[in-house]
């Protein structure tokens, strides 16, 4: 048995592993970080839940948020309230989004995955501060228009708090060309629009970059074909770039949120706080990967037809998806009308409502589900699965969640705790 | 010297009150009310720039004059809620007996002629050291659980109102009993109307 | 030359959004460079965790706490109070970064034995987890960057900080947070927001901002450089008070439509004269929309 503590990720983790013959025969994962968000919701008014839930997670409380005010206005919609988001509101909160998203990923990339692969090759490291400007850059971005990240409760149910000027778009959409600059700069050296269109990774293997280099050194050191999980994924948020939908053979849209089941496997008797989650009593991954094939972005369906979920592919969609996010940013940042309404009070007494709603987001790391149950306007219940539960919940040897899968057979347990951060971990989120 | 200056006002608008009250507001010159003070109608603009700035400063006077009144009631912590609006009930036909030109001056002058005052006092300007005491009343007994919470104005209205009709008729001699003898039921009307009906 | 303080950055029961914060502090290479940071939980740094805990031959000037202390939750298999107090006296100074780890926050709803440093909310621990460290609060869900990074500045250049009554440093915590919003000129004449969503009016009457009553100066020292919560429409919630989070939220609490808290240490008498004749003044500058005509 060797136990691994797992640094430098969201909070930390813990990986077991028993081997047999010098390959991992099982692997459990553990997170020791119950603080217990969804009692501290009981009893507060409905809409404390848009300033607590953000404190779930530092890295993605801006998903938190939207997950909470969805499931806020789903609760609305049912109790026959008229919910009006005007055309401004939807898309600014799908900016600050992506933001968020973009964010993680460039965090993941450099902090997360680089320095563990550069000491398991005993190579340099990218640098990662340039990064860091990008990161305070896109981040100014979600400020300009939610006051502050992290930890902003500026949508509420019915639209977002801000009334940005045009003068404000302006430095926004400044701040995230500054953005593009690095990730063309630094990431993938090549245009935002030409990477976009990439078919096939030869191409992206003959270009410059933090990617295209990290690339050629796993494939060099024979790591890129490792990793491989179920290959089945999900998507269950619904934006204006992704849509619900479901990848095990072929790509379904029909997703029926009933068939997702919580629960936790204990094993060997321990307790850990990581419920894993199924859709329809199955593992799916989700995230990056999951969205990129589910919208059949050309790069990444060729590299999973070819490699298919080993990490290469896993990485390359996380990158491939800030360059689709950057696009998408600055897109809509020119399409905002300013004179649209901010936010159209929805016509309810906050102090007796009753009933349940559902508020389902594409986080960083996939989709996320807030349920809320009010009962005259305060908080009965709520219900939190986070992205990393679909894809690090602990199951049996025989039936292993999707991470542990990607970990079992491998010989070197350092080498498995890079695919395992390939998954991007976030312990505080799996917990919450 | 300031001081017998600022005495000196007071004197000026207690006689101005009683002639108003007598012989209308209008109708009463400066001249008169100089006159009625022992001194030349120029010294009278010495305290007194305008008929206007008198009916400020006087509505000012009367306003402080209830505030100090309320307040020592508000400031009185064995009182209840209850005990509270007997009190403030109380002052106010006390004043309404004992010193008649000043509510009727806050009554017909002040409320009925508001032009006077659109310049000076918009709004509750002139009368807010009252209305702060009312406010702070209010305050604490919506604080105690023993008042409704309601839109302040709503309160106020109902409240002062009701004391305001009940000196009106009595200034019109409409009322057959002395104004004191309809204080307890006053009171408890008022309490009724005003308390929290949650209360355990 | 002056040798770089040593660093290390632990955390208790946290959501890792003071690190989060943190890292959007834009000078981050030239502080960097000037201390020797042994850990942090985000950045390569040179040692792993179990070291850094159980090592004693490991000292520090400065360790900077993250999140509440909770005798359940683990780091690196210690409980986060016996980490904490591993490095009592090990660390020269030790900075609570955020509410949680000032004062319990938002973690320590749901457990009385959960708390801060050195307070649970209001009250001082009854037994001290920290006994020879000096501790500096640096309260805020999360801390603001700019105030770590300034205070971590003042330590390397021995500069004298000045603490309130709770461990705060004055010269952050003695303003309130209503200082210097962009909206303030709405409180002044008590012009209320209309509703959500709107640049023009003050929250405090309706939305529920606390920026009155709540010590921080997230309005003087920008978030992410640019905004604030109050500035970009969101009421403050009182982030960085030790009550935190005990409120209800978007809304302002009235007694008959006075406010039912006022902003610190003005008399209920001074707020409502001061306020009832402000009111009274409609001041068509103040009641239109900025860029209308
Ligand atoms: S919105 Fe809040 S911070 Fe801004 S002026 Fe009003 S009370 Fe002060």
């Amino acid at each position: 048995m060797i136990k691994r503590l797992i640094e430098q990720i969201e909070g930390e983790a813990i990986l077991t592993f028993e081997t047999k013959e010098e390959r991992i025969t099982d692997v459990t994962i553990d997170f020791p970080h119950f603080r217990g968000i969804e009692s501290i919701l009981q009893g507060r008014p409905a809409r404390d839940a848009l300033v607590i839930s953000p404190r779930v997670c530092g890295i993605c409380s801006h998903s938190h948020l939207m997950a909470s005010v969805r499931a806020l206005e789903d609760l609305l919609h049912h109790h026959g309230v008229h919910i009006a988001l005007s055309d401004k509101a939807k898309t600014i909160r799908e900016i600050t989004l992506y933001c968020e998203l973009i964010q993680n990923h460039l965090k993941w990339f450099y902090l997360t995955l680089a320095p563990k692969l550069a000491k398991l090759t005993q190579t340099e490291p990218p640098a990662y501060l340039a990064m860091h400007r990008a990161v305070t850059q896109i981040t100014g971005v979600i400020a300009t228009f939610a006051g502050q990240w992290p930890h902003t409760s500026y949508a509420i149910p019915g639209g977002i708090a801000s009334d940005p000027t045009p003068l404000e778009v302006m430095q926004a959409d400044t701040l995230l060309c500054s953005v593009i600059d690095f990730f063309e700069e630094r990431m993938i050296q090549e245009s935002l629009e030409s990477i976009l269109a990439l078919t096939h990774d030869e191409k992206l293997f003959t270009l410059g970059g933090d990617l295209p280099d990290m690339l050629r050194l796993l494939e060099r050191e024979g790591l890129d074909k490792l990793g491989q999980s179920y290959g089945r994924f999900i998507v269950l948020g619904s934006h204006s770039l992704f849509s619900p939908a479901k990848l095990s053979t072929e790509i379904s849209h029909s997703v029926d949120f009933n068939h997702v089941t919580e629960k936790t496997t204990p094993r060997y008797g321990q307790e850990t706080f990581a419920k894993n989650v199924r859709f329809n009593g199955e593992f799916y991954e989700t995230g990056p990967l999951a969205r990129a094939l589910v919208r059949q972005e050309p790069l990444i369906h060729q590299m999973f037809q070819s490699n298919r979920d080993t990490i290469s592919t896993r990485i390359t969609a996380r990158v491939y998806e800030i360059a689709l996010l950057l696009h998408a940013c600055r897109q809509r940042i020119a399409s905002l009308d300013l004179n649209e309404p901010s936010y159209i009070e929805p016509e309810c007494s906050w102090q007796t409502l009753s009933g349940q709603g559902v508020g389902i987001v594409e986080a960083p790391r996939g989709s996320l589900i807030h349920t809320i149950t009010l009962e005259h306007g305060t908080i009965q219940a709520s219900q939190i699965i986070t992205p990393t539960q679909w894809n690090l919940g602990n199951a049996t040897p025989q039936e292993p969640g999707v991470a542990q899968k990607a970990m079992l057979g491998l010989s070197d347990t350092e080498v498995a705790e890079f695919v395992f951060r390939t998954f991007d971990i976030c312990s505080i989120c799996t917990t919450h | 010297m300031r001081r017998s200056k600022e005495s000196k006002k007071i004197d000026i608008i207690k006689t101005a009150l009683r002639l108003f009250s007598k012989r209308g507001f209008y109708t009463t010159t400066i001249p008169e009310i100089a006159k009625a003070m022992s001194m030349s109608a120029g010294n009278f603009y010495n305290y007194f720039s305008s008929k206007e700035k008198l009916a400020e400063e006087i509505i000012r006077y009367i306003s402080e004059y209830l505030a100090t009144k309320i307040r020592t009631i508000n400031e009185s912590p064995h009182l209840s809620t209850k005990e509270k609006i007997r009190e403030i009930v109380h002052i106010y036909f006390q004043i309404a007996i004992e010193e008649p030109e000043m509510l009727d001056f806050f009554l017909r002058i002040y409320l009925s002629n508001r032009e006077i005052y659109k310049e000076r006092c918009q709004g509750i300007t002139c009368i807010m050291a009252f209305v702060t005491e009312l406010m702070i009343f209010f305050d604490d007994g919506v604080q105690k659980g023993d008042l409704r919470n309601q839109n302040f104005f709503s309160a106020f209205g109902l409240f002062m109102g009701y004391l305001g009709g009940m000196v009106f008729l009595n200034g019109e001699a409409i009322l057959p009993e002395p104004l004191e003898s309809y204080e307890e039921s006053i009171t408890e009307n008022i309490y009724r109307a005003l308390k929290n009906d949650d209360q355990a | 030359m002056m040798t770089k303080p040593k660093v290390i950055w632990l955390q208790g029961a946290s959501c890792n959004g003071n690190s989060h914060a943190f890292f959007n502090y834009p000078y981050l290479k030239t502080l960097l460079q000037a201390f020797d940071f042994l850990y942090h939980p985000l950045l390569p740094s040179p040692l792993p965790l179990a070291s850094i805990v159980n090592d004693y031959s490991i000292t520090c000037d400065i360790l900077i706490f993250e999140g509440s202390v909770d005798a359940k939750f683990n780091r690196a298999g210690l409980s986060s109070d016996t980490l904490l107090q591993r490095f009592d006296g090990r660390a020269k100074t030790i900075i609570a970064a955020g509410t949680c780890a000032s004062f319990g926050g938002i973690f320590s709803e749901n457990d009385q034995n959960t708390s801060g440093i050195l307070y649970r909310h209001e009250q001082p621990l009854n037994k001290p987890l920290i006994s020879q460290s000096d501790v500096i609060n640096l309260p805020g869900c999360p801390v603001h960057p700019h105030n770590l990074a300034t205070i971590l500045l003042a330590l390397k250049a021995n500069q004298p900080i000045p603490l309130d009554t709770m461990h705060r440093p004055k010269e952050i915590y003695a303003h309130t947070v209503h200082q210097g919003c962009s909206r303030s000129e709405y409180f002044e004449w008590k012009v209320d927001a209309k509703s959500f969503g709107h640049k023009e009016g003050c929250l405090f009457y309706e939305q529920g901002c606390r920026a009155p009553m709540t010590h921080g100066n997230c309005n003087l020292v920008l978030w992410n450089e640019v905004n604030s919560k109050p500035r970009a429409g969101i009421p403050c919630f009182g982030c960085t008070d030790p009550k935190f989070p005990n409120f209800s939220f978007f809304h302002t609490p009235k007694n008959m439509s006075i406010p039912a808290e006022i902003p610190l240490d003005v008399s209920k008498r001074a707020y409502l004269t001061i306020s009832g004749i402000a009111k009274t003044f409609s001041i068509p500058r103040l009641k239109k929309r900025l860029l209308d005509d």
